[in-house]
C-alpha cells in the first residue's frame, strides 16, 4: 500500500520521488512546501536531498509514522518543535540534507533560511530550544544573528561546526549575552557574534 | 718588711704512711691542695707534688676498712677502694666549697668593670689551680670516679669538673643572684662600646669564656653545653641588642635621611659581626645577626622601599648598592625593589620614546627615524643594565625585572601606538641601514658592536616574525642591488639570528646567499660559453637566479617588450639555462634589473645607470627624436600609470624634454658635470607600500604557522581539550610572535572545516585529530 502511494508521486523516468512529486505531495497533504514539518518528514524518510525520496526510505519512513501521512503531520510538527532530542536530531540531519552532496558547507543564505524555519518556532517557553529561565535567546536575537552573519561577518557559507554548535549556544546564553565564555571552544564566529550582540543589547 | 702582708701558713704536716687513715691523709692533702689553689705562684716542688700524688694514690688503693666515721655517698659498697675514693672525693668537694665561700664576699662591694676584673682574676686562678689538682687526683678520676659514673651515678664528676660545678654553685650563682650582677656588668660594658667608648674587650672575653665553661651536659658531664652562657648571657644580650638598636634606629631615622641610615645600618651590622669574632661565642652569631637584621632592616624596610625611587631618580649608585645589600639580607626585602625597578625602567623607556616623538601625534610617530628610535631604546637598556650589574650585583630577579620592562616598552610605546609591527619594522630598518655600504662605519668592530646591540632589542621583540619578514625583504634588496656593506657582516648577523631563533628562522635568509653565489658561477659559465660560441659579447651581462620560495620579490604583471638590443642575450641565456636545468621556469623581474647605457650620440658619451624601464624608454630614442606617451606605452609594453613616474624622472634629469603635454623629446643639448649619471632612484612612496606589503605577508604567514602548529600538536596528542591546545600552540609560537586567541580559534574553525580535526563525540571543548 505504501509502495502504491510512492508510485503515485514518483518520477516517471526513475524509481525516485523528485521535486515535482514532492510539490504534488505537499498539495495533497495541504501543507506549504516551506512548512518546517517537511524537515521532520525528510529525516524520517532519510531523504538524500531537498525534494528527493527513495522508495526504501519512503516505505521505512511512513511505517514509522504508524498512521496516514496527512493525519500524522500535526503531532509530528508538535514533536519536532517541543521534543528536545528529536529537534536536535532533525536539526543536525537538516545540514546534511540541505547541502550539496559534494560540498562541506552550506551557502549562508540557505543556512539562514533553514535555521529561520527551525529555530524561532522552537524558542518558546515550552519549545525544544527553551533555555533555563529566565529565557535568554529570543526570536529577535535570531534576527541579530542573521544580520550579523550577512552584514558584518564576511562569511559566505556556514560550516557544519557552526551549524551544530549554534543551537547549543542558544540554549545556554543569557539575554544580555554576558555569560558567554570566551575560553570555551565555541566557533570563533559565535564569539564575534556575542561581541556584536552585547553592543546591540546595551544600545537597545 | 717584705713579708708583713703574708698570711701565716700552717706548718706542713708530715707525709702519711701507706696505710694512713683519712684524717691523717686528708690533713696532708689539704695542705697541698690549698697551696696549689691559693699560692700556686709560690711553686710546688717536684718532691712535694710526688708526695701528694703518692698519698692520694696510696689512700685509694688501700683495701683496709676504716671505722664507721665514713660518709657514704649512697648505695652498698662492696670493696674498700670504693669507700676510699668516696672519702677523698667528698673532702675535695667540701674544700672547694669552703674555699669559694671564703673569697666570694670580696665581690660584694664591686660593680661593673671592677667586678668583672675581680671575677676574671679569681676565675683564672681557680681554674689553673683546679687543673693541677685534677692531675694530682688522676688515680681517683680514673678509677673511683669512672666506676661511679659507669654505674650510672649522677652528680659525680672528675675533679676538674667538680671544681667547675662548685664554682657555678658557690661563686657564679652567688654573684648572679644579685640581680644578674655579672651579666649586667657585661651588657653595660658592651653598651658603652656601642656608644663609641673603648673598653677592655679581653675582660669580657674571659668572663664570657667562664660562662661557656660552666655549661655542663646533664646527661654526660664530660660534655659541655652552652646552657649557662645562653641563659645567663645570650638571652639578655639579644634583648639588650634589640632595645638598643630599636631606639637608635628610630631616633637616627627621625633626624637623618634614609641614605645616611643605610650607611649607619651597614656599619652597625659589620660591628656586630666583629663583636662575635672578638669576644663572644660563635654560636651567638646567627641569633645576633638575625636580631639586628630584624631591628635594623625589617623594621625600616618600608622606609627604604619608599626611598628607592628617589635613589634611582638621582642615580645614587652607592646608596642603591647599600640598600640592595641590606634588603637582600631579609627574604622579603627585594621583591618590592624589583617591582619598583621594573616600573622605573618601563617609564624611562616610554619617556625616551615619547621625547623622540614629541607632541606631534600620529604623524610624528610614523616618521620616527629608525636609528634615533633604536638608540633611544638602547640607551635606556644600557643605563639600567648597568644599574643591575653595579648596584644589584646582577641578581637574577632584577635581571628579570629589567627584561620584563624592556619587553614592554620595546614593543609598545609612543612610536608604535597599538601597531605591534612597528618596533620590529624600525629595528629591521635600522639593521638594514647598518648593513648597507652607506653605513658610515669606519671600523668592522664598530659594525659588529652595532649588530650586537640590535640583538639586545631583538631579544625583546614579541613579533619576531615581523622582523624576519622585513629583514628578508631588506636583505633581498641589499643583495639584488649590490649595496651590502660586507659578506662577513651579513653572515655574522644571520648567525646571531640563528642562534637566537633557530635554524628555521634563518633558513630562507641563508638560501638567499646560496642563490647569490650560484648566480655568480652561472654568470661566469654563461660568459665563457658566449665567448666560445659568439666571440666577445657586445653586452656585459650578469644574472641573479633567485629561488621563488626564498625571495620576497614579486614579478610585475606586465607584458614588457624586451628591447631588441638585449633580446638576443635574453634568448641565449634562456637556452643556456634550460640546457643546464631543464624544466625550471625563469620569471624575469624587469622591475628589479639595472642597466648601464652609453649615450653614443651625446658628447661627451655619458653613461646612464638606469632601471630596465628607463632603458626601454631611452632605447626608443635611438630611432626617434620625439614620442608621445601612447607611442611609448605601445613600444615598451609598460602600462601608462607605471610609465608616467618613469618619464617624470627622465624629464626631471633633463635627459628628455617635454614641451608639450604627453610628448617627450630627445635632448641633444644634455649637459652634466659627471660622466656617470644615476637615473635609477627609488621612488619616494616605496617605503609605505613596502610596509603594508610586508605586513600582509606576515599576516598570511601567521595563519599558516598557526594552522600548521595546531595540526602538529594534534597529530602527536590525538585528543586535546581546547584550552590546553590553545595554551600549547601559544607557547610554541611565542618564540616567533604572540598569537591572538581569536586567530587561533579561527584556525581551529578552518581545520574543523577541512576535517583535519573534529570535535570529540558529545563534547564541545575536546578535539580529535583526524588521521
Amino acid at each position: 500500500k505504501l509502495g502504491q502511494l510512492f508510485d503515485k508521486y514518483k518520477d516517471p523516468d526513475g524509481d525516485m520521488i523528485g521535486i515535482d512529486g514532492t510539490i504534488k505531495l505537499c498539495q495533497d497533504m495541504d501543507v506549504s512546501p516551506e512548512d518546517v514539518v517537511l524537515l521532520a518528514i525528510a529525516y524520517e524518510c532519510k531523504c538524500p536531498g531537498v525534494g528527493e525520496f527513495t522508495r526504501e526510505g519512503w516505505v521505512a519512513g511512513l511505517q514509522s509514522l504508524k498512521c496516514g501521512l496527512k493525519r500524522a503531520l500535526p503531532s509530528l510538527r508538535q514533536r519536532l518543535l517541543t521534543d528536545n532530542d528529536y529537534f536536535r536530531t532533525v536539526y543536525l540531519a537538516t545540514f546534511n540534507f540541505a547541502k550539496a552532496p559534494d560540498s562541506r558547507v552550506l551557502p549562508l543564505d540557505m543556512a539562514l533560511d533553514y535555521q529561520r524555519l527551525l529555530i524561532p518556532p522552537a524558542l518558546g517557553s515550552r519549545g525544544a530550544l527553551a533555555s533555563h529561565s529566565p529565557p535568554g535567546f529570543k526570536a529577535e536575537h535570531f534576527e541579530w544573528w542573521a544580520e550579523f552573519l550577512t552584514e558584518k561577518s564576511g562569511m559566505k557559507a556556514m560550516t557544519k561546526d557552526v551549524w551544530n554548535n549554534f543551537i547549543d549556544f542558544i540554549k545556554q546564553i543569557d539575554a544580555g549575552f554576558l555569560t558567554h565564555d570566551l575560553d570555551a571552544a565555541w566557533p570563533s564566529v559565535i564569539d564575534d557574534f556575542v561581541e556584536f550582540a552585547k553592543q546591540r543589547a546595551i544600545s537597545g | 718588711m717584705a713579708d708583713t702582708n703574708m698570711i701565716p701558713r700552717p706548718a706542713t704536716p708530715p707525709q702519711p704512711g701507706a696505710n694512713a687513715d683519712l684524717t691523717t691523709t686528708w690533713a696532708y692533702l689539704l695542705h697541698g691542695v690549698d697551696g696549689i689553689m691559693t699560692r700556686l705562684k709560690d711553686g710546688v716542688s717536684y718532691t712535694k707534688y710526688m708526695g701528694l700524688y703518692t698519698t692520694a694514690y696510696n689512700y685509694c688503693t688501700s683495701s683496709r676498712m676504716h671505722g664507721g666515721s665514713l660518709e657514704a655517698i649512697g648505695g652498698t659498697r662492696t670493696t674498700g677502694a670504693n669507700l676510699m675514693g668516696s672519702d677523698l672525693y667528698n673532702s675535695l668537694q667540701r674544700y672547694f666549697r669552703d674555699h669559694l665561700q671564703s673569697i666570694r664576699g670580696q665581690t660584694d662591694s664591686l660593680h661593673d668593670e671592677t667586678l668583672l676584673q675581680k671575677y676574671a682574676e679569681e676565675w683564672n686562678r681557680y681554674t689553673v689551680g683546679a687543673n693541677y689538682v685534677n692531675r694530682l687526683f688522676t688515680y681517683l678520676n680514673r678509677h673511683w670516679v669512672k666506676r661511679e659514673k659507669d654505674e650510672g651515678r649522677k652528680n659525680v664528676y672528675t675533679v676538674y669538673t667538680l671544681a667547675l660545678v662548685v664554682w657555678n654553685e658557690e661563686m657564679f650563682k652567688y654573684i648572679q643572684a644579685k640581680n644578674n650582677k655579672l651579666a649586667n656588668a657585661i651588657l653595660r660594658l658592651i653598651e658603652r662600646q656601642r656608644n663609641g667608648e673603648s673598653i677592655n674587650t679581653g675582660l669580657i672575653k674571659q668572663v664570657v669564656g667562664s660562662f661557656v665553661s660552666l655549661g655542663l651536659d646533664e646527661q654526660d658531664s664530660n660534655r659541655s653545653n652552652l646552657s649557662v652562657y645562653e641563659s645567663a648571657f645570650q638571652t639578655p644580650f639579644l634583648l639588650a641588642t634589640e632595645n638598643y638598636y630599636k631606639a637608635e634606629s628610630e631616633q637616627f631615622l627621625a633626624e637623618n635621611t634614609v641614605s645616611e641610615y643605610l650607611k649607619k645600618a651597614e656599619a652597625r651590622l659589620k660591628e656586630e659581626e666583629d663583636r662575635v669574632e672578638m669576644y663572644l661565642h660563635s654560636s651567638t652569631r646567627k641569633g645576633l645577626i638575625l636580631k639586628c637584621e630584624d631591628v635594623l632592616i625589617r623594621a625600616h624596610a618600608q622606609k627604604m622601599w619608599d626611598d628607592f625611587q628617589n635613589l634611582l631618580d638621582f642615580d645614587k649608585d652607592e646608596d642603591l648598592q647599600r640598600m640592595y645589600a641590606l634588603l637582600a639580607r631579609i627574604p622579603e626585602g627585594l621583591e618590592p625593589l624589583r617591582k619598583k625597578f621594573e616600573d622605573h625602567v618601563r617609564k624611562a623607556g616610554l619617556a625616551a620614546v615619547q621625547k623622540l616623538v614629541g607632541s606631534g601625534g600620529q604623524e610624528a610617530a610614523d616618521q620616527v627615524e629608525p636609528k634615533a628610535y633604536v638608540d633611544a631604546l638602547l640607551e635606556v637598556h644600557r643605563r639600567n643594565q648597568e644599574v643591575v650589574n653595579r648596584s644589584f650585583k646582577g641578581e637574577a630577579g632584577f635581571v628579570a625585572s629589567l627584561d620584563k620592562a624592556c619587553r614592554d616598552f620595546v614593543n609598545t610605546n609612543a612610536a608604535t601606538g597599538s601597531n605591534a609591527a612597528k618596533s620590529p619594522e624600525l629595528l629591521a630598518r635600522h639593521t638594514d641601514a647598518l648593513l648597507r655600504k652607506s653605513n658610515k662605519m669606519s671600523e668592522e668592530a664598530d659594525l659588529e658592536q652595532a649588530l650586537n646591540e640590535v640583538m639586545i632589542l631583538f631579544k625583546y621583540l614579541e613579533d619576531k616574525d615581523v622582523f624576519q619578514t622585513f629583514y628578508s625583504s631588506k636583505l633581498s634588496k641589499r643583495l639584488i642591488h649590490s649595496v651590502s656593506a660586507s659578506d662577513e657582516a651579513e653572515a655574522s648577523m644571520i648567525s646571531k639570528l640563528k642562534e637566537a631563533c633557530g635554524f628555521e628562522y634563518t633558513n630562507k635568509l641563508q638560501r638567499m646567499f646560496t642563490d647569490m653565489s650560484l648566480s655568480k658561477d652561472l654568470t661566469d659559465q654563461f660568459k665563457q660559453k658566449q665567448e666560445q660560441n659568439h666571440g666577445e659579447m657586445e653586452i656585459n651581462f650578469s644574472i641573479l637566479v633567485l629561488g621563488t620560495n626564498f625571495w620576497p620579490v614579486q614579478a610585475p604583471k606586465i607584458d614588457f617588450n624586451i628591447p631588441a638590443d638585449i633580446l638576443s642575450t635574453y634568448n641565449r641565456f634562456q637556452g643556456f639555462y634550460q640546457s643546464k636545468h631543464s624544466g625550471r621556469k625563469l620569471t624575469w623581474h624587469w622591475n628589479l634589473s639595472r642597466n648601464e647605457l652609453r649615450a653614443n650620440k651625446m658628447n661627451p658619451k655619458y653613461i646612464f645607470m638606469t632601471s630596465s624601464y628607463q632603458m626601454s624608454v631611452l632605447l626608443q630614442y635611438n630611432d626617434n627624436d620625439s614620442m608621445t606617451i601612447d607611442e611609448l606605452v605601445q613600444a615598451t609594453g609598460i602600462p601608462k600609470d607605471q610609465l608616467e613616474p618613469v618619464m617624470n624622472v627622465l624629464i626631471k634629469s633633463k635627459v628628455l624634454l617635454s614641451d608639450e603635454k604627453d610628448t617627450y623629446d630627445y635632448n641633444p643639448n644634455y649637459k652634466n658635470k659627471k660622466i656617470r649619471i644615476n637615473l635609477n632612484m627609488p621612488v619616494k612612496t616605496e617605503n609605505k607600500q613596502d610596509t603594508s606589503e610586508v605586513l600582509k605577508t606576515v599576516d598570511d604567514d601567521r595563519k599558516f604557522v598557526i594552522q600548521a602548529t595546531i595540526v602538529r600538536v594534534m597529530k602527536s596528542r590525538k585528543t586535546m581539550k581546547a584550552q590546553a591546545l590553545i595554551a600549547e600552540v601559544t607557547q610554541i609560537i611565542a618564540a616567533r610572535f604572540t598569537p591572538r586567541i581569536p586567530d587561533i580559534k579561527k584556525a581551529i574553525d578552518t581545520l574543523l572545516e577541512k576535517e583535519y580535526i573534529e570535535r570529540a563525540d558529545g563534547t564541545r571543548d575536546t578535539f580529535n585529530y583526524v588521521a
